[in-house]
């Protein structure tokens, strides 16, 4: 082909005017001018292969093997390369010419909005013209696999079919007549070879400059005309969209216009990385906040579950997080990190220590702000992973939500008028993500129940999505009991129906009439349930738990104390973070052991012990949801807790009548009785507590099913010996009247 | 340089195009030179039609080539604001060039620029605009037929509206 007839044969001029319409045209005119270049350089014998001497070149190109005939050839011919000039000007206007008739067309498109994808990833990655022709090197053999065997003949190996860093470097001199900027794309810090090619081929037999040029198989797919999110990222990344945020009513403005302010200052500037940390409980509306902010201009927002990728190591978050850059540049999105995992975790001394997850994101933190401009950061409270980091970090706080708020989610979700919306939003402290889940569980067991949206049903739902979210701290409680089954005088059951009623009510006390401004501390509520043993203080929280629909939780003492100085506060403080956006209710048993009354200090321990108690009340104080203590012994409970307690509810020792309705209650409805059972008797002639009698009477219903019969006076009586025997008091056939005769 | 050169490299131009056209010859005007030609027109045996080649500075090591081609001239005042209306009907279906209505002079012209780096060789830069000169004189001897069917009442306006929005 002649030289000067070049352009002519693969452009056709009459195109030079009119603006690209698509990619594909764009592409058409990119490969043309590299065939363009690819006919320049082998007939400028500017590479090695075409400089060999004509007698030998017939058997370069069909011989795969290198003979000594051969080397030698090849090395007169690295001489004569170096002497002669690679390219003739001719050569050089022809290509000359194709570029201007690119860049005309590309100009008119511009005029006209549309820009070709592939100039889309240069102008995006910033590549200079170097790192452009290396593009189009590798995305050639993905356009047309003709391009296989130019690359095989170019570098005269069969095993070389794609484009290497050395062919691209000698085309790119050859052609340009200038050195070309290699040093980063050897050394893989460039933007093309960081985030455009694959890191998977990197052989350990080849020298740097041998590497192959292979795009990411997202990228190649990019610029071949398909833009969907990488497969290998799909598992822990997606796109935010509308859809998925359509729960969330307008209700944090002040956030979003925060946020949406700080994005359109800080996420087109030049310098550094500007991370906006969004803290709230999860569930919240963080990322509806985040993707707000972007779709004002119309931007994407792309989500990271960061907790699955920190669990890679160090280089595998270094290759997925160059992946993630490149993800957010090809889909005009933002990245968005969701970091919902404890950074602190207790050792086996319950000492509070830096997690092995916490040390995972500060790596990442490190990679991100020397990567990215802007992302947002999402997490549980304030962060500080960007400290020891470039980046510069603003945060913003999403509370939890209001009784009010909460309640426009329930109307929304439960399209019900007719049920008491403002109990739910004043007992369950749930995010609108957990509203909307409740209420479609609910909804879904009143249409399989076939009975209308109640309050069982609603609890039931919030039973359904609860899980223990104390960790080791606290144990779940399952609260069955009812009012029915707790039998306690009728001045206990009138206070904790006054407790109840101060859980349902409180929104309008607090937010609506204004309570909460007058006392911002102490917006808690704290019970203290003492008496006895056996006398039902625990029956009472689980019956109260239930009756409110919260998840109940006993909290571990022993879990909570630490014999190292300071930690017990830390346990403490992470106990009450964990509990403060939870739907729970906190129960302390025994708790005269942790609230006990301060020593007089004597030595260095009784002062920590003291200001561990003095924190704890602190932050009992503090506490917004409902905390239930329970002791056998109220002296021992310090003063200053008295103070900070709302209720005191004291569990009396059960007298004759409450004591026959005890045994009447506890003995179940369905329990095989083959003779009257005479409970007016035991009632009267034994002292025993709630819990005792419900033992007598187990083990009397196991004596009588042992025997195959139901059960009957003798064994109740035989259970009662039992549990007199275990405190040491020995019944003999008299103590039981005509019974025992 | 072209820019330079350009006296040259249109007298090279004008000399390789002679075998095409009746006349070549390049014309020094107060801007710089100018290579001037011209041909019989395909639309009437009688007439000529005009051609020229500019060579403008450019910036940034570019210089502009710049063509005209004048395929009427002397058109009777009542047709011009017709052919005005047809010139924006074809305008828009143009790949290459445009046509210009003169209303002073009572002509049309087709008109096109190209850029090229000033360092072109001058072979190469006389070979590109003998293309871009060949691809203009196409499109009007094309295009230029509508207009000239117009001229002498063989086309109507709707018909070259018709014509031109189908493309």
């Amino acid at each position: 082909m002649e030289t000067e007839d070049l352009y002519f044969s693969y452009f056709n001029l009459a195109e030079q005017f009119s603006p690209y319409r698509n990619s594909k045209e764009h592409l058409r005119d990119l490969f043309s001018l590299l065939d363009m270049s690819f006919t320049v350089i082998v007939g400028a014998k500017s590479i090695d292969v075409a400089n060999i001497p004509d007698d030998l070149r017939t058997g370069v190109l069909r011989d795969l093997s290198v003979s000594s005939r051969d080397v030698g050839g090849l090395l007169s011919a690295g001489i004569e390369r170096r002497n002669t000039e690679p390219v003739s000007e001719q050569a050089r206007d022809q290509l000359k010419l194709a570029v201007l008739h690119i860049q005309e067309r590309l100009k008119r498109s511009e005029k006209s909005d549309f820009l070709p994808v592939f100039e889309i990833v240069r102008t995006k990655f910033e590549l200079d013209d170097f790192e452009s022709f290396c593009m189009l090197l590798a995305l050639s053999v993905e356009y047309d696999r003709k391009y296989e065997g130019i690359f095989t003949f170019l570098h005269n190996n069969s095993s070389d079919m794609y484009a290497t860093k050395w062919l691209a470097i000698r085309m790119y001199e050859a052609l340009s007549g200038l050195r070309a900027p290699s040093a980063g794309l050897l050394s893989g810090t460039s933007a093309f070879s960081r985030f455009l090619c694959t890191k998977e081929l990197k052989k350990r037999d080849r020298t740097e400059i041998s590497e192959r040029l292979v795009l990411s198989r997202r990228v190649a797919a990019y610029l071949l005309g398909k833009n969907s999110i990488d497969r290998s990222l799909s598992g822990f990344c997606r796109i935010a969209d509308e859809y998925e945020h359509e729960e969330y009513i307008q209700i944090r403005e002040d956030a979003v216009r925060k946020a949406e302010s700080f994005f359109m200052t800080k996420a087109f500037r030049e310098e550094g990385c500007f991370v906006l940390n969004l803290f709230g409980p999860k569930g919240i509306g963080r990322g509806y906040t985040a993707w707000k902010a972007v779709s004002v201009i119309g931007m994407k927002l792309l989500r990271i579950d960061l907790p699955y990728l920190i669990r890679k190591d160090y280089q595998e978050l270094d290759k997925y997080l160059d992946m993630i850059y490149c993800e957010t540049m090809l889909l005009g999105a933002i990245p968005c990190f969701a970091v919902d995992v404890p950074v602190t975790e207790a050792d086996d001394d319950g000492i509070q220590k830096k997690s092995v997850l916490a040390d995972k994101i500060y790596d990442a933190a490190n990679i991100i702000s020397r990567i990215f401009r802007f992302v947002f950061w999402l997490t549980p409270e304030k962060d500080s992973s960007f400290d020891d980091t470039s980046a510069n970090q603003l945060s913003i706080e999403l509370p939890m939500l209001t009784a009010n708020e909460r309640a426009q989610f329930w109307k929304q979700y439960l399209h019900r008028e007719y049920i008491d919306i403002m109990s739910y939003s004043n007992k369950y402290i749930l995010t609108p993500r957990s509203i909307k889940r409740v209420a479609s569980t609910a909804l879904e067991l009143s249409t399989a129940q076939m009975e209308p949206v109640t309050d069982s049903i609603v609890t039931q739902a919030v039973r359904q999505h609860s899980t223990n979210q104390l960790g080791t701290m606290a144990s779940p409680i399952n609260a069955v009991f009812t009012w029915d089954d707790l039998v306690v005088g009728a001045e206990q059951k009138r206070q904790m129906k006054i407790i109840c009623d101060q859980v349902r009510y409180r929104s309008i006390v607090n937010e609506d009439w204004g309570f909460r401004k007058k006392s911002p501390y102490g917006r808690g509520l704290c019970a203290l349930f003492y008496g006895s043993p056996g006398t039902g203080k625990t029956m009472a929280v689980q019956v109260m738990a239930n009756e409110l629909g919260l998840d109940l939780y006993r909290i571990d003492l022993s879990q909570l104390t630490s014999k190292y100085i300071g930690e017990t506060q830390k346990n403490i403080s992470a106990l009450f973070d964990k509990a403060k956006n939870i739907n729970a209710m906190l129960f302390f048993d025994e708790a005269d052991s942790m609230f006990a009354k301060r020593s007089e200090v004597k030595d260095s321990n009784d002062r920590y012990a003291n200001a561990d108690t003095a924190f704890l009340l602190q932050k009992l104080e503090d506490h917004e949801g409902i905390t239930i203590l329970a002791t056998n012994y109220v002296n021992n409970i310090d003063d200053a807790f008295k103070r900070r307690i709302k209720f005191m509810i004291n569990f009396v020792f059960p007298d004759k009548d409450v004591r026959l309705n005890l045994w009447k209650t506890i003995l179940p409805k369905n329990a095989r009785v083959d003779e009257p059972l005479d409970f007016e008797f035991f009632a009267e002639r034994f002292e025993l507590s709630g819990s005792n009698i419900k033992e007598i009477l187990t083990n009397a219903a196991y004596l009588a099913a042992s025997e195959g019969a139901g059960i009957k006076n003798k064994h109740i009586i035989e259970a009662i010996k039992l549990n007199f025997l275990k405190y040491g008091k020995i019944l003999t056939a008299a103590d039981f009247d005509y019974l025992g005769r | 340089m072209l820019s330079e050169n350009a006296s040259e490299f249109l007298g090279m131009l004008g000399k390789l195009a002679e075998d095409h056209f009746n006349e070549c010859y390049v014309e020094e005007q107060e801007n710089g030179p100018i290579l001037l030609m011209s041909s019989a027109s395909p639309f009437d045996e009688e007439k000529e039609i005009a051609y020229s080649v500019q060579v403008e500075d450019g910036n940034n090591g570019f210089v502009l080539l710049q063509y005209l081609i004048m395929p009427f001239a002397g058109i009777p005042d009542e047709k011009l604001e017709e052919l005005g209306k047809a010139i924006c009907y074809i305008d828009p279906t143009l790949s290459y060039g445009n046509f210009i209505l003169i209303k002073e002079g009572n002509l049309v012209l087709f008109r096109q620029s190209a850029v090229v780096p000033d360092e072109m060789e001058t072979t190469t830069a006389i070979q590109y605009s003998l293309r871009s000169l060949f691809l203009m004189e196409s499109t009007v001897f094309e295009t230029g037929s509508m207009l000239h069917g117009l001229l002498n009442g063989q086309v109507t306006l709707e018909e070259i509206k018709a014509a031109t929005a189908a493309q």
